[in-house]
């Protein structure tokens, strides 16, 4: 004990980190017993057919939806490919085919999800879970110890980031991973501060790279903002060399993320979310009273409980960093120590967005939600409790005895604003949460006293043993939520194939076509599909799918659902030959025969669904508007024409093809091979998604692809037979790997620089 | 000393200046689709035993550049979460389908309108008054005359209205008294600055 204790004190940064990554295992490591993995995948029990394999399964967490049917699906899909030796950046079985790769929220070329491409799911999941948590803490420990603090204030600083309510409710969504650089861009902008040389340049380069890898774009924008004001704020007084060293950095960061940016950039301006958010986007902000869910997490109950009262939900308003940073907090800002003011202002305006305190003068939203904030008021309150934590540690004389009146005056004021919320909303919280609210405030009330009683012991004695009993007191406040908030379930509820989407998939071997099923489940059992939910669908599809009564999508992004594709112009258009519904639905229509009937759901077939490729012989071009409402008017049949955008050829008029065929010959994500006779002139329609990156080539020759029925592919072609390849390579991808190895180059040159001889009159 | 301290404070207010200046930026971005609504809207709660009603005002915000003659449908929603909406109808009733507060209306005459109606939902509520084009579909963007104006209300009960009122009062006086000794120990514990490691 005695020797531990002693190379601790020898080693105390390598002794913290190896302390976070034991907490992050100690927090989260039951998903990797034998049986178990940290999943939300008991979500997908809430619906047929799924639920009929479990029925009355309580899942543990519903509002982790998203990684349910969004993130670990994609994360099957790319595993899939990889395996099969194909870089996935086409998914053809969701939103009838959409970009993969260049959807940033898939996040291939970020470390943590090679994890699930190279091990099994299971492990996988936990694993890249235990990862997020411990890379935040030891990014957030790297920053302390870069600008100097205690290595106790510094631990303390990093198990409040890793463990603050923001990672823990979003840490199966590409989000949480954006949060991990918030800490690492400040410290590698700290590097190229205090350090002469190259080296640091290159570093602060990658940490940008990989933060655009990290998945989401919103994250990644706001830490770069964050950062840039942190450089502007370190730059008073360096020099315009730091300046220049730093734009340096991004720049070449930024040309390093090419790859994944200029692919997400022509997607993005091909998808619904920025059509709508570039005309509005709520000013959707949390009520002041909502923060006194920073010291009790769940005060207005939560998913878990499935007890919830508060605004909008539980995920958008947590933000707490546990208690000890408010305690400490005053002790940070009075000690007028190093970055207080920046930190401390950046809270406070982060807040005032967040909590709405503008509201009533600005009445839109920012292009970033506001609830996306929460990173600028975690991180630097995190920061600040350490720097308090730090200031008693390090600097004695500073404590003056304003200090301590000013931690019994903070506590205080704490504890009379729980106090007065609680007493104002005991009467409302009494329905029925499932952890008492009173019990709640008692745990609150406790922690907070014994962080206080602590931090004065601290300022009042010598020695680091308060330091170590506040940690751990910190520890205890941030376990309810960490603990509970993310289920480990049994792996056996890991996406199994209820009988109902086993019988789908052997129709849909007898009789080729695309399904209707839940969104994005058909990219797990190899069918294609249309319905989906993401944060980008491809706007087109979005608009000609959707009728003319249209449901609510209040933040642009959202679900593509089965009722709306199913009451579409383009339902038979688009070659739904199958359709998987509850059992106690009945469809009634032309064209649609009962297949399937069973206690799980019911199986529809569509004898009136299109070939996915077919042959034409009229063509009509029109404008969008136009095509728009010739489908919604359902006055075009799209068996005899195409509806084309743009006409790059002439259109045909003919009425009759005789001997017209088309064969998929192969299907692949990025190819598709189809032989194609006819004895007129026609156009080769293909229902699968129009978009950039897709060439054709008709008998080794390329011919263009002209926009058909607003959404999907077609191509001319002569009288005869033909062999039709479509393949998908875009340019943005082609482009972007170029810009991106060149600025590899660049960053490993500058990395392998030599260093300078330190200059006699540097900077410090 | 003093003047370190000063000039942090001052390089940190101009960096947050220029950050939020560079953020007004993206108002701006969606100010050039949709213009600003003319409307006030203001919402009330009055709390009742078991329920609270609420009253919603819509009213009219002078202003010159809005073309105060074509006409609108007006709507307001309550928002089920981010997919989903409610509509209040011209009789006062929540419908699940789109369904018009009023119909036709102009900028020009408009006449504040007073909506009011029972909440037994407890916990917070979401709503969106929207103006859209006369006849259209008010969940299309497109149809939108102005941005859309979002108010959130609060559904509390009281405690004088709790059934069980005394227990619930026994409880709260008992945390006020755990608060207070939780307080009265901090404040107790002594300022004595300790040694200065010099």
């Amino acid at each position: 004990m005695v020797r531990l204790a002693a190379l601790v004190r020898a080693h105390p940064d390598a002794a913290s980190v190896v302390t976070l990554i034991l907490l992050s295992f100690l927090a989260l490591s039951r998903g990797l017993l034998p049986g178990k993995v940290l999943s939300a995948a008991d979500n997908l029990f809430l619906v047929q057919p799924w639920r009929s394999l479990a029925p009355g399964l309580q899942p543990g967490n519903p509002l982790l939806s998203d990684a349910t049917i969004l993130f670990q699906p994609w994360l099957i899909y790319a595993a899939g490919e990889i395996g099969q030796g194909r870089f996935p950046l086409w998914n053809p079985h969701v939103f009838a085919g959409s970009p993969f790769f260049a959807n940033p929220q898939s996040a291939l070329l970020f470390p943590l999800t090679w994890i699930a491409l190279f091990l099994p799911l299971a492990p996988a999941l936990t694993l890249i879970a235990i990862s997020k948590v411990a890379s935040a803490g030891i990014a957030m420990y790297a920053f302390l110890r870069v600008r100097t603090l205690h290595p106790l204030a510094a631990l303390m600083g990093a198990t409040s980031f890793m463990f603050s309510g923001l990672l823990v409710v979003w840490l199966q969504w590409s989000y949480a991973s954006t949060l991990i650089f918030f800490p690492l861009l400040f410290a590698a902008v700290e590097w190229v501060r205090a350090r002469d040389g190259q080296r640091p340049i290159a570093i602060l380069a990658l940490v940008v790279a990989l933060d655009a890898f990290a998945g989401y774009p919103q994250g990644f924008l706001l830490g770069l903002v964050a950062a840039s004001a942190w450089v502007l704020y370190l730059a008073w007084g360096s020099g315009a060399r730091f300046l220049i060293r730093c734009g340096v950095a991004v720049a070449l960061g930024l040309l390093l993320a090419s790859v994944q940016l200029l692919p997400f950039i022509e997607y993005a301006r091909h998808s619904a979310v920025l059509a709508y958010r570039a005309g509005w986007l709520p000013p959707m902000h949390a009520s002041l009273r909502s923060a006194v869910n920073l010291l009790m997490p769940y005060y207005y109950g939560g998913p878990t409980g499935r007890d919830y009262w508060g605004e909008w939900n539980f995920n958008e308003i947590t933000a707490s960093v546990g208690l000890a940073p408010w305690v400490l907090l005053p002790v940070g800002l009075l000690t007028r120590r190093r970055d207080t003011a920046f930190f401390g202002l950046m809270t406070f305006s982060a807040a005032a967005l967040y909590y709405g305190a503008v509201a009533q003068w600005v009445d839109t939203g920012f292009f970033i939600i506001s609830f996306r904030l929460a990173p600028l008021i975690v991180f630097p309150l995190c920061v600040l409790g350490a720097i308090g934590m730090d200031a008693i540690l390090t600097a004695p004389r500073r404590l003056t005895p304003w200090i301590t009146t000013a931690v019994k005056i903070g506590f205080t004021a704490v504890v009379v604003l729980a106090l007065l919320s609680f007493m104002s909303d005991y009467a409302t919280m009494r329905e029925g949460l499932r952890i008492a609210g009173p019990l709640q405030y008692l745990y609150f009330l406790s922690l907070l006293t014994a962080s206080a009683v602590l931090t004065l012991a601290g300022i009042r004695e010598s020695g680091s043993a308060w330091a170590l009993a506040l940690i751990l007191v910190q520890l205890a406040s941030l376990a309810p939520l960490t603990a509970t908030y993310n289920p480990i379930i049994d792996t056996r509820l890991l996406y199994p194939t209820p009988p109902a989407v086993a019988q789908l998939q052997d129709e849909a071997g007898r009789a080729p076509g695309r399904v209707l099923m839940n969104p994005n489940l058909a990219m797990l059992y190899g069918l294609y599909g249309v319905a989906g939910y993401d944060g980008m669908i491809p706007r087109r599809l979005n608009e000609v799918v959707r009728p003319p009564q249209s449901q609510l999508n209040f933040v642009g992004s959202g679900y593509l659902s089965e009722v709306p594709i199913f009451l579409s112009p383009v339902r038979d258009l688009l070659g739904i030959r199958h359709i998987l519904v509850p059992p106690d639905v009945a469809l009634d229509g032309p064209g649609l025969s009962l297949h399937y009937q069973a206690a799980d759901g019911r199986i529809y077939r569509n004898e009136s669904a299109l070939p996915r490729a077919f042959v034409v012989s009229r063509a009509r071009c029109l404008g969008d508007e136009q095509t728009l409402q010739v489908i919604r008017e359902r006055a075009v049949d799209f068996r005899r024409e195409v509806l084309l955008a743009g006409c790059a050829t002439a259109p045909l008029a003919s009425n009759s093809l005789s001997n017209a065929t088309a064969v998929i010959e192969h299907y692949a994500p990025h190819r598709v091979v189809i032989s194609a006779a006819s004895d007129h002139p026609g156009y080769l329609v293909l229902t699968d998604t129009w978009f950039p990156g897709w060439t054709a080539h008709v008998d080794g020759r390329e011919s263009p692809i002209e926009r058909a029925d607003y959404a999907f592919r077609a191509v001319r072609l002569e009288p005869g037979r033909h062999e039709v390849e479509f393949r998908y390579a875009p340019g943005s991808v082609r482009l972007g790997l170029v810009l991106s190895v060149l600025a590899l180059i660049a960053i490993v040159a500058l990395g392998w620089w030599p260093r300078r001889p330190p200059n006699p009159a540097g900077e410090s | 000393m003093r003047g370190m301290a000063s000039d942090v404070w001052r390089r940190t207010v101009a960096v947050l200046v220029a950050a939020l200046l560079g953020g007004t930026a993206a108002p701006d971005f969606s100010e050039a689709a949709l213009a600003s609504a003319p409307f006030t809207v203001s919402v009330a709660v009055s709390s009742e035993v078991s329920r609270n009603t609420v009253t919603a005002v819509i009213d009219l915000r002078p202003t010159g550049a809005l073309d105060a003659t074509e006409p609108f449908d007006l709507y307001l929603m309550q928002l089920q979460g981010f997919q989903e909406a409610l509509f209040m109808t011209a009789s006062g009733s929540w419908s699940p389908r789109p369904a018009s507060l009023l119909q036709r209306i102009s900028l020009r005459g408009f006449a504040p309108v007073i909506v009011r109606w029972t909440e037994g939902r407890l916990g917070s509520i979401h709503l969106l008054v929207v103006a859209a084009r006369a006849g259209s579909d008010p969940l299309v963007q497109a149809n939108w005359l102005f941005r859309p104006v979002l108010r959130e209300a609060a559904m509390r009960r009281r405690l004088a209205d709790a059934p069980d009122r005394r227990r619930a009062t026994w409880v709260l006086v008992g945390l006020g008294a755990l608060s207070v000794l939780a307080i009265g120990v901090v404040v107790y514990v002594p300022r004595r600055r300790r040694v200065s490691i010099s």
